[in-house]
């Protein structure tokens, strides 16, 4: 398993049969590989795509353990998961959720601290 | 940017001791750097002469200790020149592993060393790897860099603690009601502290080399008064002006019992900030579930001017009504707050005492007196800008903690400082790292339904709202099955015992650990510990010395010690309350012995002829936050020293680099008020009503029915209660003689003990460490006498050991102390004194909180004269 160098997104396989839109690849890391069946999955999502909107694009391609363990039961990414685009965290709180834009989304499991 | 300033300028309470000067001479120099000695990580000056370590003072520079430093930092000499050290690798012979079988260690090269335990790593990553299990303990980089592998090759067990208890609700509900890490109190302004099993200010917890003078000052400057309840008459019992002893495991009682006094009796509490920071105007249904608005899903509250329920977030609302009955859509619903007077209604006085031992009218008298103090409605002005003022808090930390219902223990004391309102604001209590503006921008933000969540500045921790949904397990610590606990490694012997049981596919089959000592303060019983331990195929531990748990170890790596070693991470902070923040860094004073190598080279090593170093630099740039142009790149091989300068840059910028902060030592800048009291500046309400808990035990009972595992989900309760551990009940019945509790010595505390010569000395010269507290009347009643060897049994261990006969401990509880009991050849001066206290307890599910995981700190106990 081999984890990409930061860079942009190409089209993806299925960028055809949906509007003009933003380009994302997403590389799934470590466990959560492991969980969805899959390391990589390119997508083309909507203008104005947030987290919750990727985490539900995921949810229907991925392997149910992904679902059932990665996504809230909105669809959303679970808050312990760390998403990068493009190298750089995205903020998983705020009043307006992080408008996604082209390029590379990684979702991580980063150390957590626990405690003494 | 911000405004840089030295730490000895700093405008805060201080109580400086003058520093050293760096290059002295040619051949001398005070160097600075961060002591290791426990958790607490004071800033030192280390004296190096002719390169040998002459002296440790404290560094004047750093606000978190202000010059000031403890005996255990002053023996960090001696724990740097151990006879007993680790100085080449070591490879088992005797494969047998067990409680005192001696490993048959032989010395092996780094080559063979790091050869066995990549083709180890190699094996497990290609089969599963779930049969790969880390712990790390307050291991700074170290714990960074393992974790950032764990997340490469996709491993979910990261462990970055050990004790059984530690972290188990503290910092969840740290993050639930304060957004930060760790807590404090504000000795500038605290008027009134009550301190729950725990001695903040006295004798231990994080930053006590300052809270101690700020809190001495408090008491003797401005009178604060200071109220101890422990069942141990302890460090911080005997400075107190009162001493509760409260009986184990009843500490919800109390804290429901001053709930009562304070919203019932004599309702004192800040409706103000009940109305608008918190869920207390939350509107609740039969169901214990919100009422909420059918378009938005938004919970409901009736405003006090009448009307139509509305949304929390309606702008038209004016004040959400806090008490009463109302009827939304047909259905009968009541405030969270009204819930929460009715619960703790049910905690009359008189029960209280009987719980709790302490005498009805001692609570009523605290519970008066600390709303009185918390002068709800004041308000302070802190370099022109205006905040609440609530000179109270109600502190608490492990002795709450270490029980069953751990979460019920710990929710209705801190449900005492909610309801007056001194969360974060002058005077009360304080969490660290909640806001910060510089070098990142990182506030708490308003998550569903309204309520805070926190940012990211300390790192991630898993926390209990909302929680995550429950299904069946995968992970050998059934993280699965705990949805609002933050972490789950207590159950692992547990599942060890019996996979089958709970339909886990896999064992662990590799384990890495540091330094820390799993075996003897992990968990309890040893020997089930010991159990799973000795089923994993390859151990792999990094040593200072051979302790107990480095005796289950195939191959043990040795290691620096502290002096000698570099660290950048995990060393932002601020002193709450105080004007400034601070990054401090640990560094290399002298080379160690020839042949030591840092763990980090080791496991980079390690990674490289796994073929997995390029993912895992890859994998830290996220893991450290590095921005551009700081980002380790795929292909490039790094030093140490590479690695620290990069992370320096990217977080301070060019000017503060890797040599910067080893000529400096500390960097430390201004902070606003905002920032040092964000209370009222924090956007989202926290909670006085858990909700989300009616769900995620529903979820869970699906699937624990599933399971065929009969579980008791008592404790998911929105709203907190009493419920006795199960030596409370052995205890009234007779079939114990005494609860046995554990107790921190300020010398022996969170790390390193009396392996350390000069540390047993004060052990030795202080009887009690080694021996144990029994009370006059328990002592008269078995015929002990003052000195005498004793038997005390468990159901799981007995133990032969000195007692110590005195008033200060409750009559039904036997108190030990410190980390002691030690059997490892390894440590050869703390070897056979005193008594191993986790080893007295039993590990079973009995004993096991089944909702934080934590293990059940009473030991029922039999007492003899021996």
């Amino acid at each position: 398993m081999t984890l990409q160098q930061d860079r942009p997104a190409g089209v993806g396989p299925d960028a055809a049969s949906v509007p003009a839109g933003i380009g994302v690849r997403v590389v799934l890391i470590g466990e959560l590989k492991r969980l969805a069946g899959r390391h990589e999955a390119d997508l083309r999502l909507p203008p104005g795509s947030t987290i919750q909107t990727l985490g539900r694009a995921l949810g229907s391609i991925c392997a149910p353990a992904f679902e059932q363990r990665i996504l809230t039961s909105d669809g959303d990414i679970q808050s312990h998961v760390a998403v990068f685009l493009n190298g750089g965290q995205l903020a998983r709180t705020g009043d307006t959720p992080t408008v996604l834009t082209d390029g590379q989304v990684e979702l991580m499991l980063v150390p957590m601290y626990e405690g003494g | 940017m911000p405004t840089f300033v030295r730490g000895r300028d700093t405008k805060a309470q201080t109580v400086h001791r003058p520093g050293a000067p760096r290059h002295e001479s040619p051949n001398a120099d005070w160097i600075p750097t961060t002591c290791r000695m426990c958790l607490v990580a004071c800033q030192v000056l280390v004296h190096v002469e002719d390169g040998r370590i002459t002296n440790v003072i404290g560094n004047p520079d750093s606000p978190r200790n202000r010059g000031r430093m403890c005996a255990k930092g002053k023996s960090g000499i001696m724990s740097h020149y151990n006879r007993s050290r680790v100085t080449h690798p070591l490879r088992r012979t005797n494969p047998a592993k067990g409680i005192g079988v001696d490993p048959g260690w032989e010395p092996i090269s780094w080559d063979d060393a790091i050869d066995a335990i990549s083709a180890k790593l190699q094996k497990v990553i290609r089969e599963d790897p779930r049969k790969l299990y880390l712990q790390t303990w307050a291991d700074g980089d170290f714990a960074g860099w393992l974790g950032g592998m764990a997340s490469v090759v996709g491993t979910p067990y990261h462990q970055t603690g050990i004790s059984g208890t530690c972290g188990k609700t503290i910092h969840t509900i740290q993050y639930l009601t304060a957004g930060g890490w760790w807590d404090e109190v504000d000795f500038e302004y605290c008027n009134y502290l009550i301190d729950v099993g725990t001695q903040q200010g006295i004798a231990t917890r994080e930053g006590f080399n300052h809270s101690v003078p700020d809190c001495a000052t408090a008491r003797v400057d401005r009178g604060m008064k200071l109220v101890v309840v422990d069942p141990v008459g302890n460090n911080a019992a005997a400075k107190a002006d009162e001493w509760l002893p409260i009986r184990p495991g009843t500490d919800a009682a109390f804290g429901l019992g001053m709930l009562n006094v304070l919203l019932n009796e004599a309702r004192i509490f800040d409706a103000q900030y009940l109305a608008h920071r918190t869920n207390a105007g939350y509107l609740v249904g039969a169901d214990g579930r919100y009422a909420r608005d059918p378009e938005t899903r938004k919970p409901l509250v009736f405003d006090t001017t009448g009307g139509t329920p509305r949304t929390h977030d309606d702008p038209s609302l004016e004040a959400p009504t806090l008490e009463g009955e109302f009827i939304v859509d047909g259905q009968p619903v009541k405030p969270a707050f009204q819930l929460l007077k009715e619960r703790v209604a049910e905690y009359p006085l008189e029960l209280v005492e009987q719980i709790t031992s302490i005498p009805a009218g001692q609570i009523r008298r605290i519970a008066l007196e600390f709303g009185q103090a918390a002068q709800i409605g004041s308000t302070i002005t802190i370099d022109g800008v205006e905040v609440p003022y609530r000179p109270v808090a109600l502190n608490w930390c492990r002795g709450p903690q270490g029980h069953k219902h751990a979460w019920h223990h710990t929710w209705a004391l801190q449900l005492v400082n909610v309801v007056v309102g001194c969360i974060n604001v002058p005077g009360g209590y304080q969490s660290r790292s909640t806001a910060s503006n510089w070098p990142e921008v990182s506030w708490p933000a308003v998550g569903p339904d309204g309520m805070m969540i926190p940012g990211g500045h300390s790192g991630k921790h898993a926390t209990a709202f909302p929680g995550r949904p429950a299904t069946r397990p995968e992970r050998t610590d059934l993280f699965e099955l705990f949805p609002l606990a933050a972490h789950t490694r207590t159950f692992v012997p547990e599942v060890h015992r019996d996979r089958e049981k709970y339909g886990i596919d896999h064992a662990t089959e590799m384990l890495i650990h540091t330094a820390g000592n799993q075996i003897t303060g992990g968990w309890g019983d040893v020997n089930a510990v010991a159990d799973w331990y000795s089923s994993i195929d390859l151990v792999v531990g990094f040593a200072i010395e051979i302790n107990e748990t480095h005796e289950f170890d195939d191959i043990v790596l040795p290691m620096p010690t502290y002096i000698e070693e570099n660290a950048f991470t995990d060393a932002q902070d601020a002193v709450c309350g105080e004007g400034v923040a601070y990054h401090v860094i640990q560094q290399q004073v002298v080379n160690p012995p020839e042949g030591i190598r840092h763990p980090i080279d080791v496991m980079m090593a390690v990674y490289e002829r796994a073929g997995i170093l390029d993912d895992v630099h890859l994998a830290m740039n996220r893991v450290l936050k590095l921005k551009e142009p700081y980002r380790l790149e795929a292909g490039r091989r790094y030093t140490r020293d590479d690695v620290l300068d990069l992370q320096a840059r990217s977080m301070y910028g060019e000017d503060h680099g890797w040599e910067w902060f080893k000529e400096h030592g500390v960097l430390v800048w201004e902070r606003s008020v905002e920032e040092r009291y964000p209370g009222r500046f924090i956007k989202g309400r926290i909670p006085l009503y858990m909700e989300n808990f009616v769900d995620r035990g529903q979820e869970l009972a699906v699937v624990l029915a599933d399971m065929g595992l009969d579980w008791e989900l008592v404790d998911y309760d929105p709203l907190p209660k009493w419920l006795p551990c199960e030596s409370y009940g052995q205890l009234l019945r007779g079939d114990i003689d005494a609860i046995g509790v554990h107790y921190k010595l300020p010398f022996v505390y969170g790390g390193q003990g009396n392996a350390n010569p000069w540390i047993d000395e004060l052990c030795e010269k202080l009887p009690q460490s080694y021996g144990a507290l029994i009370n006059t009347r328990l002592a008269r009643e078995r015929g002990i006498k003052d000195d005498d060897w004793i038997w005390l049994e468990s159901p799981v261990r007995k133990v032969r050991l000195r007692a110590h006969v005195t008033e200060c401990i409750h009559p039904q509880v036997i108190g030990i102390a410190g980390h002691a009991g030690h059997w490892s050849s390894g440590k050869p001066v703390s070897k056979g004194k005193g008594v191993n206290f986790n080893s007295l307890l039993p590990y079973d599910l009995a004993h096991l909180d089944t909702f934080s995981t934590a293990i059940d700190m009473c030991a029922p106990l039999t007492v003899r004269k021996a």
